[in-house]
């Protein structure tokens, strides 16, 4: 039964993924986010169709190159420490949102994120 | 051997005497003796384990530090009793405010669950796989030859602070001690990486090594640490979230967002030790702004130099073809201001709004602004 993007259920899958990989993320270290990371459903969309398709974010859908000059997606934070918090967890995160091309999830339209492409990869610790 | 004891303990009667004694069973058991308060700490988060901040209690922890520690000048652990005849090590920073940091604990504990392997978790062998146009190769080379030599002297740093700091500030030295070894593991990757590209060690900077000398040369651990950790670190941070930005591979991103993790970590020491100067010796302001006038005009020297930033316009517009080294001047440039504008940001959270208006780096900022809306 495939779960919605965006939605609780989604990031619960996510959870439920990460915990699978307890091992390597145990080995990544703890991390927590005092930031939110905000843009427009396109551009989600387009970087959860390239973690499905490949199995993890190719060069231009990581979350550091989608944030980093703000036009794709924003870091909103209050306080510059928690902004280089998202920098502090950078691989954890990336992982944790790579983990999505695990998911059988639709988007709000009824539209699916394309079939993988090629065989999984994973560049994960 | 410069430092000599002062007994011939082979030829001191009153010594061999113990020792004879000791060894016939005769124990002193005097330092089972010492009044010392007990201590029994447990994890607090049993899925952390035992951290820094369980040992916080009494006179072991760090809450009751006075901000100048005048007994302990050897190297007795904090909490310890300290019998007569402990050596005087002269450290040089015995003051708490120069050294302490909101939540040193926690980045401590944080570099040590975070380690990570150059050797075994960057995907090498994914990356023979690729071969990197000759221009994007040869930029990247260069790029990589220059974090080589900041990662070098940023190890050189705080290992040379480690020895001269007091023993009680057992927190700090532990954590500079993490970032030591990150920052021996980023010199390690970037040369790894530059040696694997098939195009070698490039051209060293001598803009770039007059400002690496002026760090490693600070008069004290304070000064260090500012223009080290918080005005440097934080540059190379948004350094290498654009490397990141720009990198040509998914592994060459992978090594990236490994070595800002540390780097960020780094910051946020010197983000919190700056906060608690500001609140603890207000009366540094000044000599702080001095040290970063100074600062400044190394970083403008180095990040400008010829070598440094045209690797990053090539990088970032993919080529060396008009078209392209006209995007690579666009996105080198918002690059810029963006790394400029975050080590303001930075430094008004720690207490110092004033210091946009004061730097000469803000200067820098209007060249960049209006080669932008040239270029527009």
């Amino acid at each position: 039964m495939p779960v919605t993007f965006p939605s609780l259920p989604f990031f619960e899958a996510l959870q439920r993924e990460m915990r699978a990989e307890r091992d390597r993320f145990a080995r990544l270290g703890f991390f927590d986010t005092t930031f939110v990371v905000e843009g427009p459903f396109s551009a989600w969309r387009a970087m959860l169709d390239a973690i499905h398709a490949l199995g993890a974010a190719d060069t231009v859908h990581s979350l550091n190159t989608l944030t980093h000059f703000g036009d794709r997606l924003r870091v909103r934070y209050d306080d510059p420490d928690g902004h280089d918090k998202m920098y502090r967890f950078a691989q954890s995160i990336q992982e944790l949102l790579d983990l999505s091309a695990r998911i059988d999830f639709r988007y709000p339209d009824g539209g699916s994120p394309p079939a993988r492409a090629e065989p999984l990869r994973r560049i994960g610790t | 051997m410069s430092y000599l004891s002062t007994v011939d303990f082979a030829e001191d009667p009153q010594f061999v005497d113990r020792f004879l004694r000791t060894m016939k069973g005769d124990l002193d058991l005097s330092w089972m003796e010492a009044p010392r308060p007990p201590a029994v700490c447990r994890p607090q988060n049993e899925r952390r384990g035992l951290t820094f901040r369980d040992l916080d209690v009494g006179p072991y922890g760090f809450s009751e530090m006075p901000e100048v520690i005048r007994e302990n000048r050897s190297f007795a652990p904090r909490g310890a009793l300290l019998p007569e005849g402990l050596p005087d090590l002269q450290a040089e920073v015995n003051r708490k405010s120069e050294v302490w940091a909101y939540n040193i604990e926690g980045y401590y504990e944080e570099a040590m669950s975070r380690q990570w392997n150059t050797t075994t978790d960057i995907p090498w062998a994914d990356l023979d796989r690729i071969d990197l146009p000759e221009d994007i190769g040869k930029a990247y080379a260069q790029l990589l030859t220059f974090l080589t030599e900041v990662e070098m002297i940023a190890t050189d740093v705080p290992a040379k602070w480690m020895g001269r700091l007091n023993a009680d500030f057992f927190e700090v030295k532990s954590f500079i001690a993490t970032q030591a070894m990150d920052e021996a593991r980023h010199a390690e990757v970037f040369r790894k990486r530059a040696l694997s590209t098939g195009y070698g060690l490039l051209r060293a900077s001598h803009h770039n090594e007059h400002n690496l000398k002026f760090l490693r040369d600070a008069d004290s651990f304070a000064e260090s640490s500012l223009t080290l950790h918080l005005q440097a670190e934080g540059m190379v941070l948004t350094l290498f979230r654009f490397s990141e930005y720009i990198a040509p591979t998914e592994a060459d991103k992978k090594l990236f967002r490994l070595v800002m993790q540390d780097e960020a970590r780094h910051v946020g020491y010197g983000m919190q030790h700056l906060k608690w100067v500001m609140d603890h010796a207000p009366e540094k302001r000044e000599l702080i702004h001095r040290h970063l006038d100074e600062a400044e005009n190394f970083v403008f020297g180095a990040g400008y130099a010829t070598e440094v930033i045209e690797p990053f316009i090539i990088l970032a517009g993919k080529g060396t073809k008009k078209a392209n080294i006209e995007q690579g001047v666009r996105i080198t440039n918002a690059f810029q201001l963006k790394q400029t504008e975050e080590y303001f940001e930075r430094l008004a959270k720690c207490g110092l709004p004033e210091r946009r208006e004061r730097s000469r780096l803000w200067k820098f900022v209007e060249l960049n602004r209006q080669a932008m809306a040239g270029a527009a």
